[in-house]
């Protein structure tokens, strides 16, 4: 009973919320952008215009996904305490548990239809405007990525939410998920490529002799490896592994397009990932949340 | 007596150290509006957190209206209208959306949820702010939808918080009626505050905390009969011709202030008939009045509260 009620307002909530239309227009805005870059360098040249266009949507894709997820997280409990609308909720017949449950599911309802609608509009826009190509692999490709957007978001979600049980201000757990989103986006990048190299050591010259086109080759996997195990910390890396396996083969002109089955094999890892981070988060979370007192 | 609150050795100790509640023994009887009184910090709000199952106990037992405050605390939020300290509600939402919402969690349904908006929006007179959005009440109009949202489930029992914090002179007044129209309709409430004037004379009962220990509890008038055995009587005496003459032969018999032509003496319950003596005795003097001056709440809080 609570829980359904929780779920409806919040969904209703999260729907008319300035946060939510600021971030769908900036959606807009970044995928207009893209799209009349890709139309101005001539899309109706390149062979597989759909591929560049689910790059350019999956690029927007994973920079929006954890946004949304911090943007409806931070408060998602600090906020409620913060206003003093969570002693009014809990002084109700209703379980501390079908709080946090009501909030998680309608912002997961949210997030999934709003990205795939997106998705799908999209496509539509692409072969409406453009008359392109567009198979069913193509549309289980782009909506197997968008659900890894789905997830990435509730990893950043889980992320907020839990800061957001911790803190007495919202203020505080929209730091702590900003810094965390930071880190993960930009600063680990960077730390991950300075620690490849000083491990990996600078680049051999290309000689032009084969030996030196191994030592390279060596060197390059070498760094890859290192860069890469270091990127496993950040969810974003998974996603983006997601989408790049997904639309790798059918981006190389003349290359053997690698069954959907394989690619979703190659991907499942990845999957996996993007769903036990947020499952052990959100149950910490919920475990917390429900142990707490409201002094 | 019938209660609807009873409590057992009920003890709430904070991270294994802070004692906010100890060993309390709560009596609340139906039908009174009972003050709940004690500074910041004695355990007030901790002890109405338990009742209402926000929190568990650490230790004891307890009952609401019959109901176990650990095992059926669903049961008792379902039928207590509680206010608690340092709420708020949904600015961005009006008076009426806030209530639907309260309405909503607890079960009550559409049509019914609407009537009874209505009705507690217009107990709280708030009936014309019904749909204005809550970002624009002031303190007050907040606390009166606080209020609001308390009797939403038409509750039999009520727990007001500091409910009159932030409130002006004006909407202390009509809180008191309100409190007084509640009881009438045969509810019982319970008001906790650190303020004793913002309680004024509409408690009946009164409980007395302290660091987290219950130190008095009962109805005011046999705690005022308590006190006048303990501490003396207090006489007024109202004289319209002999005053100074008068005051002279009373103070013999207790401790006596004369001013204004009124004489206040204190003393043994026993001495009201040697007071009667001395006022036949004594001529060239005009009687106004003569009464006797109950002990306050200000005066029952700082006996039970520092003396006893």
């Amino acid at each position: 009973m609570g829980f359904k009620v929780v779920l409806k307002k919040e969904l209703k909530d999260m729907l008319m919320s300035k946060r939510f239309i600021i971030l769908i227009a900036i959606f807009i805005l970044f995928y207009v952008a893209g799209f009349y870059f890709l139309v101005t360098i001539g899309l109706p040249q390149i062979r597989r215009p759909i591929v560049f266009l689910l790059r350019n949507y999956n690029s927007i894709l994973g920079l929006i996904a954890p946004i949304l997820g911090i943007a409806f997280g931070y408060d998602a409990i600090s906020g409620e305490r913060e206003r003093g609308t969570l002693r009014i909720i809990l002084a109700q017949p209703i379980y501390r548990d079908s709080v946090i449950l009501g909030k998680l599911l309608a912002f997961f309802l949210l997030t999934a239809t709003s990205l795939y609608a997106a998705t799908f509009i999209s496509l539509g826009i692409f072969v409406a405007g453009f008359g392109g190509a567009l198979t069913l692999d193509d549309i289980a490709r782009a909506s197997i990525i968008t659900l890894a957007a789905v997830l990435l978001s509730l990893v950043y979600y889980s992320i907020s939410l839990l800061f957001s049980v911790f803190s007495r201000k919202s203020s505080h757990s929209a730091l702590l998920a900003i810094a965390v989103w930071i880190i993960m986006a930009i600063v680990l990048p960077l730390v991950a490529t300075m620690v490849a190299f000083s491990i990996a050591g600078p680049p051999p010259r290309i000689s032009g002799t084969q030996r030196g086109a191994a030592a390279f080759r060596e060197w390059s996997k070498k760094f890859n490896q290192v860069r890469e195990s270091i990127m496993r910390i950040s969810p974003d890396t998974y996603f983006g592994k997601v989408a790049n396996t997904l639309l790798r083969e059918i981006s190389i002109a003349g290359r053997k397009t690698v069954s959907l089955t394989d690619a979703l094999y190659s991907v499942a890892p990845s999957f996996a990932v993007l769903t036990i981070v947020p499952l052990i988060l959100l149950i910490a979370s919920f475990t917390i949340f429900v142990r707490q007192e409201e002094k | 007596m019938e209660l609807v609150i009873e409590t057992k050795n009920l003890t709430k100790i904070y991270e294994k150290k802070v004692v906010a509640v100890d060993g309390v023994n709560l009596k609340v009887p139906k039908g009174a509006i009972a003050g709940l009184i004690g500074h910041n910090g004695a355990g007030k709000t901790t002890l109405i957190s338990m009742l209402t199952g926000l929190i568990l106990p650490t230790k004891g037992s307890g009952k609401v209206l019959g109901y176990d405050i650990i095992k059926e605390s669903l049961e008792i939020r379902k039928r207590v209208g509680l206010l608690p300290e340092g709420f708020g509600f949904y600015d961005h939402l009006t008076a009426y959306q806030n209530l639907k919402y309260i309405a909503e969690l607890n079960g009550i349904d559409r049509k019914e949820a609407d009537k009874r908006i209505v009705e507690v929006l217009k107990t709280v007179g708030l009936e014309k702010h019904k749909d204005s959005k809550v970002k624009g009440f002031s303190r007050g109009m907040k606390q009166r939808l606080g209020i609001a949202q308390a009797l939403l489930k038409d509750p039999q029992l009520l727990i007001l918080d500091e409910p009159t914090v932030g409130i002006d002179p004006e909407g202390a007044i009509g809180f008191r009626i309100l409190m007084r129209k509640l009881v009438e309709e045969g509810r019982t409430v319970i008001l906790s505050t650190h303020l004793l004037h913002e309680l004024g004379d509409i408690c009946d009962y009164i409980i007395v905390m302290k660091q987290g220990k219950l130190l008095a509890q009962g109805y005011v008038k046999d705690l005022q009969r308590e006190y006048e055995e303990k501490k003396g009587y207090v006489y007024e005496i109202r004289v319209r011709k002999g005053a100074e003459k008068l005051y002279q032969e009373v103070k013999e018999l207790g401790e006596a202030v004369l001013k204004d032509n009124v004489i206040t003496v204190k003393c043994s319950r026993d001495t009201v008939e040697d007071l009667n003596s001395v006022f036949k005795k004594t001529e060239g003097v005009v009687l106004e009045e003569f009464k006797v001056v109950k002990p306050s709440l200000e005066n029952l809080f700082l006996y039970y509260y520092y003396e006893r």
